[in-house]
């Protein structure tokens, strides 16, 4: 999307023009469920993930504020916020998979559970980053964002993300080497 | 756009597994999108307050009230003004305060009787004025007593200053309305008959200048007292008088700068005195102890004795008696009759 289609929708969306909220919906919605299922790991609390950012987006121009550009880097840190703060009220109970998780071969094959098992220990390294890096690792290697979107939504400079990145990856080995070895 | 050089192919793959969500349900995204539409719309109807708000700055600046913004600045003048008016007006009214209880040739004394000469312009009404002017005859008078007092004779000028306030509180009182002046007069009639008492009974000695002194102001005083109660009687004759010596006044204002004063004659104060009686041919010498005084203080009618005003000039010549107004007063060769001796 080029900058002067993102400008048009913001402006329709601060005048509540219901055309620009619903094209803003049908572009960032999906992308932001992703995200926070990705995080999340739960289909429901990605929804409510979802709901949330785009009510805190109305509230915002509702009283004039938010972004005149850089709409989608805006709406995933609303998103990220919203994760960080329900981590930090309710931290996700991870469902570790034990010989008791039940045997479905259709919906658990061998190879869905293993790789459920991996995603679960992935989200639970993931977890023990600091949200900054968990955000890097999610946004630039997960989602697939160059540096300076990742920059955007962060709030700070390109070589401050760098940094960031760089931390992030070397906490994230370390703890799944960790969690390899338990 | 997405770059994994940087990361190893274990922990790429490990991540690439979290690229795999679930589809998202048609059903959540139908009711997601219909509840963010139907906030915007709420947000949009009732958006007075949204609208308004999309017109304010885009930062929200916490706004102090017009007066705190400017308080400090506003403090930094108005500061130094107040000090100024309160060190000046402060000590001018202390100064004022403290001349009050000064007597003749002390330092504030001038300030004393500028004081009072403001307060008396300031007077919203003539019965102000008189209340004013009246208490200031009184204190001229208790300023000559206290000098008695101290053994000292008062100068010409404090004599001349007292009799001026009687003159004055006269005139006040003759400018009022018939019934207030009268009331006014009778005031000053009671004044002038307890500081003429007062100074009767003073100490001193028979042959100091003190003594001439006291003569001299009880002549005056008892000559102010002849005119109080004559104009009591007869107001238009008074303010006859004083019209009269208004304009003896002006006409003699750029020969004397000195107080003007009214007068049954005038020959009972120094040259500077104007009479208003208008007789300036009559003339009441008096010698002590020449014989037709039986002793100061007697009240015996003495013989008048008329002389020519140069008669009257000498150093050491005080009236005998006083010459009261009477009727014929009124025209401007009356020659008092009322004789009283001192």
């Amino acid at each position: 999307m080029d900058l002067n289609e993102e400008r048009d929708l913001l402006e329709g969306a601060k005048a509540f023009n219901p055309a620009a909220l619903g094209a803003i919906y049908d572009r960032y919605s999906p992308g932001l469920f992703r995200y926070a299922m990705r995080l999340l790991g739960d289909q429901n609390l990605a929804e409510d993930c979802v709901s949330e950012t785009f009510s805190r987006f109305l509230k915002v121009i509702n009283c004039g504020q938010g972004p005149d550009k850089h709409l989608q880097a805006y709406l995933y840190r609303i998103a990220h916020n919203w994760i960080t703060d329900s981590y930090r009220k309710n931290v996700p109970a991870l469902i570790e998979l034990d010989e008791t998780y039940p045997a479905d071969d259709k919906r658990y094959p061998e190879s869905e559970m293993e790789i459920g098992l991996q995603k679960q220990q992935l989200r639970k390294a993931l977890m023990l980053l600091t949200p900054d890096q968990r955000q890097v690792i999610y946004l630039r290697f997960i989602e697939g964002w160059d540096m300076e979107q990742v920059a955007i939504t962060l709030g700070k400079p390109v070589s401050a993300v760098k940094t960031l990145q760089h931390r992030a990856v070397g906490s994230l080995k370390r703890l799944l080497a960790k969690d390899k070895k338990e | 756009m997405f770059t994994n050089k940087k990361i190893d192919s274990e922990l790429n793959k490990k991540l690439s597994l979290l690229k795999e969500v679930p589809e998202r349900r048609a059903e959540d995204v139908a009711k997601g999108r219909s509840a963010f539409l139907k906030e915007a719309h709420h947000y949009k109807v009732s958006g007075v307050i949204g609208q308004r708000q999309l017109n304010q700055p885009k930062k929200s600046i916490p706004v102090k009230p017009a007066l705190l913004n400017w308080r400090p600045k506003m403090l930094k003048v108005a500061i130094p003004i107040i000090l100024a008016f309160v060190i000046v007006f402060g000590t001018g009214w202390m100064v004022v305060r403290a001349s009050q209880g000064s007597q003749p040739n002390q330092l504030l004394y001038s300030v004393k009787l500028a004081s009072e000469e403001l307060a008396l312009s300031m007077a919203a009404n003539p019965a102000d004025q008189f209340d004013l002017s009246s208490a200031y005859m009184q204190n001229r008078a208790t300023e000559i007593i206290v000098l008695f007092n101290k053994g000292e004779s008062p100068s010409e000028e404090e004599i001349q200053r007292f009799v001026a306030q009687v003159d004055n509180s006269i005139a006040i009182a003759a400018g009022m309305d018939d019934e207030q002046a009268k009331q006014a007069l009778g005031r000053i009639q009671t004044r002038l008959e307890t500081q003429i008492q007062a100074i009767k009974l003073l100490k001193v000695d028979s042959l100091s200048e003190a003594e001439k002194s006291r003569e001299k102001i009880l002549l005056a005083l008892q000559d102010k007292l002849d005119i109080v109660i004559k104009g009591k009687v007869n107001l238009t004759w008074l303010r006859e008088k004083i019209e009269e010596s208004h304009s003896k006044n002006n006409s003699n204002e750029s020969q004397s700068p000195t107080p003007t004063l009214i007068s049954s004659t005038d020959s009972h104060m120094e040259p500077t005195a104007t009479s208003i009686h208008g007789n300036s041919q009559a003339t009441h010498t008096h010698t002590p102890g020449a014989g037709n005084n039986q002793g100061g203080g007697n009240s015996g009618n003495s013989e008048k004795t008329k002389t020519p005003p140069g008669n009257s000039q000498g150093g050491k010549k005080t009236p005998t008696s006083i010459p009261a107004p009477t009727d014929e007063d009124t025209s401007a060769t009356a020659t008092p009759k009322k004789v009283k001796n001192k």
